[in-house]
């Protein structure tokens, strides 16, 4: 590692901490801190920014602009972080934003309050350039809500003008420049049972045994989507994220519900999913003697531009200088926003940004903050260069 | 006693009291015992003791130390846990005779066409919570005794009658704690009875035993979108409850010759009740609970179900590598008393005076009676009483009141029979 790698950047940090320590998790939807805090931090910068109340009037998010002229970068960062969990299975606090060996600890460290601040600094820094008429162009900001429950968040700030002819989504990818991004859909599955006192099993059906057939069956298909792969992002998947049947101790359960978590690859669709998981179950029905039902709970769709846009080009070759980072094509594994840019907006966008997508949604999340301060560094340079 | 007084002086004994033990029952019942969380015992046991004081009965009130009620339900032991024990001592000396029953009931629930604590008489039943499970159990014992001496039957040996708290949370605290503190021993008891809802037709025997546990698989939490970076909790589990399936196969096997009611419960079980796994849609779980429910049918012990569990979460261990973590919630062990007993012959001897072929029974779930038999080491205890198995636990629970007469004469009946020398005169059939 070169000592440029190894320098932090204090006021980049201190923002780095002050967002992670407000708590924004996402359900219940608790952005609205935030957001108002980084409304204050860029108006007593002189920013234009604006509390936008759509879609939640309860959830407000930010979006922010500098300069007038073209072209226009947005920069897009989400808020909202998943739920903490289990907080005994964390050894710093989810919110206490530690900073323990150059890492700074805390739920959305990584994912992704590490690329909100890069991308305040960022816009604080351009923002002056231009104001001072050594720059031309624009650069637009999204502090946005419910990323991590697939809310219309950047959505709704593309359609109310917050838009641009760049977009860039700050999420974590170790500053890889991705081009396609995975599409996800979650399924809700119910197995059937019929309950009695389980002292008498007989005389019901139980619904967690019903239930094991689909698992067995779920869990053969995830081996069989894993040969689908995409040269970018990988491969296809489907998880088994959660099981709950039961209410009593003593009652033989009368439904199991189980949720998938489904990746995949621009080359398939949710609709064609929909036939399979359709499918699946029939033949468990059918072999086992059992009933299901299903339904798709959420879709985001995947998305991928071309893997030798413009702005791809550029973000590479600044990270490679900065960071290190090969400049071979990639993909994002994860589902980000991108996908609003890219088909709802049209615009060329990319997800990129520091931080380990490794980190995100794990205990004891962290970020490197020397690996932010790069992070930083190329950002600026990647724009200015956009805006030149 | 003496082999003079005859059944007919103690049926109508009991028949000279019905209108009394059916407005005793109704106040009874109208004592609100529900447990969970074990709500109003001061209050059952004072109407309980007054009862007992005013028959002349010796009463202790035994109060469980909280100390004790946390060690077995630590979240509910800010309720008191009251017990009542009351006892006859006759001149002469002679056999001592228990009879047992518990005043809490479970939760009324809704969807009541009755108050469930408002009783009411309607087509000769009594309805309330309670009223089969099984306040009518104690109103009979207590009756009957009563009959005893109306009837002219001088005693010998003992009565004793105890009224105790929680069985429907396992019974530790009431008929368990009784034993612990040896108010139930072999020195002090040579029959016992406990009056729990078998039906006047039958002598129940014994009963299956339980043992409910959570198992928790850990495993390691991963984003959904790098699931192969983590461990399911959910695909580990599904490794146990795989080996669940095949060893619930091996305990249908494993069956008894005892007449578990229904016949279809003669054999030992195992259920997955509850599985909780999971925080978000996209979060591979690093955390799954699930929750068994074992049935030991009475050649079983604990100890043993416990020791083919742990191989069971051995074998899954090994076979994913992942922690189970096995975490007991309640325990009864089975119990059988023999059919050829004293007790249990007399009862079915007395119950075939009203009934053809009284049967022989034993429950499919589990009651105090094994607190008895298996650790106060009592084999002359059977379970006998008004209250109807069916109406347990359910909405508009009832009993009927000629079955409380029944088992009332039954009781009186086989009470003679035990503490006379020689018995009742033969029962001759009308």
């Amino acid at each position: 590692m070169s000592r440029q790698h190894a320098r932090t950047d204090d006021e980049l940090t201190a923002l780095i901490g002050e967002l992670v320590s407000l708590e924004t998790e996402n359900p219940p939807g608790n952005e609205k801190r935030a957001a108002e805090f980084i409304h204050g931090w860029l108006t007593d910068r002189d920013i234009d920014a604006t509390l936008v109340d759509e879609p939640y009037a309860d959830r407000p998010q930010v979006a922010a602009r500098v300069g007038e002229g073209a072209p226009t970068v947005v920069l897009n960062g989400h808020i909202d972080v998943v739920p903490a969990g289990d907080l005994d299975e964390w050894s710093h606090p989810p919110y206490a934003a530690d900073i323990d060996d150059g890492r700074l600890y805390g739920r959305g460290s990584a994912d992704m309050k590490t690329g909100v601040a890069v991308g305040m600094m960022a816009l604080a820094e351009l923002g002056a350039e231009i104001d001072d008429g050594d720059r031309s162009g624009s650069v637009v900001f999204h502090a946005a809500i419910g990323e991590e429950t697939g809310e219309p968040g950047t959505k709704t700030l593309l359609e109310r003008g917050y838009d641009g002819d760049y977009g860039v989504v700050l999420e974590p990818t170790e500053m890889r420049t991705a081009t396609s991004e995975k599409g996800l859909a979650w399924y809700e599955i119910t197995v059937e049972g019929d309950p009695s006192h389980a002292s008498r099993p007989g005389q019901g059906d139980n619904a967690i045994t019903n239930a094991r057939p689909v698992l067995d069956a779920l869990e053969a298909y995830d081996e069989e989507i894993a040969d689908r792969e995409d040269d970018l992002v990988g491969q296809a998947h489907a998880t088994i994220t959660k099981i709950e049947a039961g209410t009593k101790e003593n009652v033989v359960p009368e439904d199991a519900v189980i949720t998938i978590d489904r990746r995949f690859l621009p080359s398939e669709s949710a609709d064609a999913i929909d036939e399979e998981i359709d499918a699946l179950l029939a033949d468990v029905e059918a072999d086992h003697g059992i009933e299901t039902s299903w339904e798709r709970t959420r879709t985001y769709e995947s998305a991928a531009i071309d893997t030798d846009s413009d702005l791809a080009d550029v973000f590479r070759r600044h990270s490679a200088e900065h960071a290190d980072v090969s400049t071979d094509p990639w993909g994002v594994k994860g589902s980000t926003d991108v996908r609003n840019f890219v088909n709802d907006a049209d615009i060329e966008a990319i997800t990129w940004g520091p931080g380990k997508l490794g980190q995100a949604h794990t205990y004891d999340e962290h970020v490197d903050l020397a690996a932010a301060a790069v992070g930083l560094r190329t950002l600026n340079a990647s724009v200015r260069e956009l805006l030149e | 006693m003496t082999g003079t007084v005859d059944r007919r002086a103690i049926y109508d004994a009991v028949d000279e009291r019905v209108d009394e033990m059916v407005t005793f029952l109704c106040d009874f019942l109208a004592i609100e015992t529900e447990n969970p969380p074990g709500r109003g015992y001061r209050e059952g046991a004072a109407f309980l003791a007054e009862a007992m004081d005013d028959r002349g009965y010796d009463v202790e009130r035994v109060t469980v130390p909280e100390a004790v009620v946390a060690d077995h339900y630590p979240e509910r032991s800010d309720h008191d846990r009251v017990n009542v024990v009351g006892r006859q001592t006759a001149e002469r000396p002679g056999p001592d005779v228990h009879f047992t029953g518990h005043f809490d009931v479970v939760p009324a629930g809704e969807d009541w066409d009755h108050d469930p604590y408002d009783p009411v008489v309607e087509d000769g039943r009594v309805y309330g919570r309670g009223a089969s499970d099984m306040k009518s159990g104690i109103v009979a014992s207590l009756f009957a005794v009563d009959a005893l001496e109306a009837a002219g039957v001088a005693p010998r040996g003992s009565i004793t009658q105890s009224m105790t708290v929680d069985e429907e949370t396992g019974g530790f605290t009431g008929l368990g704690y009784l034993v612990d503190e040896g108010y139930v021993d072999e020195a002090n008891t040579d029959y016992c009875v406990y009056t729990e809802c078998f039906d006047a037709s039958r002598v129940c025997l014994g009963h299956r035993g339980v043992l409910k546990f959570h198992v928790t698989a850990h495993g390691e939490t991963a984003h959904g979108c790098m699931s192969h970076d983590g461990t399911n909790a959910i695909t580990a589990m599904q490794a146990l409850l795989t080996r669940v399936d095949e060893y619930e196969d091996a305990l249908h096997d494993r069956t008894t010759e005892l007449p578990v009611t229904p016949p279809e419960s003669r054999r030992a079980d195992i259920s997955a009740t509850m599985i909780d796994a999971g925080y978000s849609e996209n979060v591979v779980p690093d955390r799954c609970r699930a929750t068994f429910y074992r049935v030991l049918v009475p050649d079983e012990t604990v100890e043993g179900a416990r020791a083919e569990i742990d191989a069971l979460l051995a074998d899954a261990e090994a076979a994913t590598g992942v922690t189970f973590e096995y975490d007991e919630i309640m325990v009864a062990e089975p119990t059988s008393a023999s059919r050829d007993c004293t007790v249990a012959q007399t009862y079915a001897r007395e119950a075939g005076a009203f009934y053809d072929d009284p049967e022989f029974v034993v429950s499919p779930g589990s009651d105090d009676q094994r607190f008895v038999i298996n650790d106060a080491g009592i084999e002359e205890c059977i379970v006998y009483g008004p209250g109807r198995l069916e109406q347990a636990h359910v909405e508009d629970e009832h009993v009927p009141i000629d079955a409380l007469v029944t088992a009332t004469k039954v009781m009186a009946a086989s009470t003679a029979d035990l503490l006379t020398e020689g018995g009742l005169v033969a029962h001759r059939p009308d």
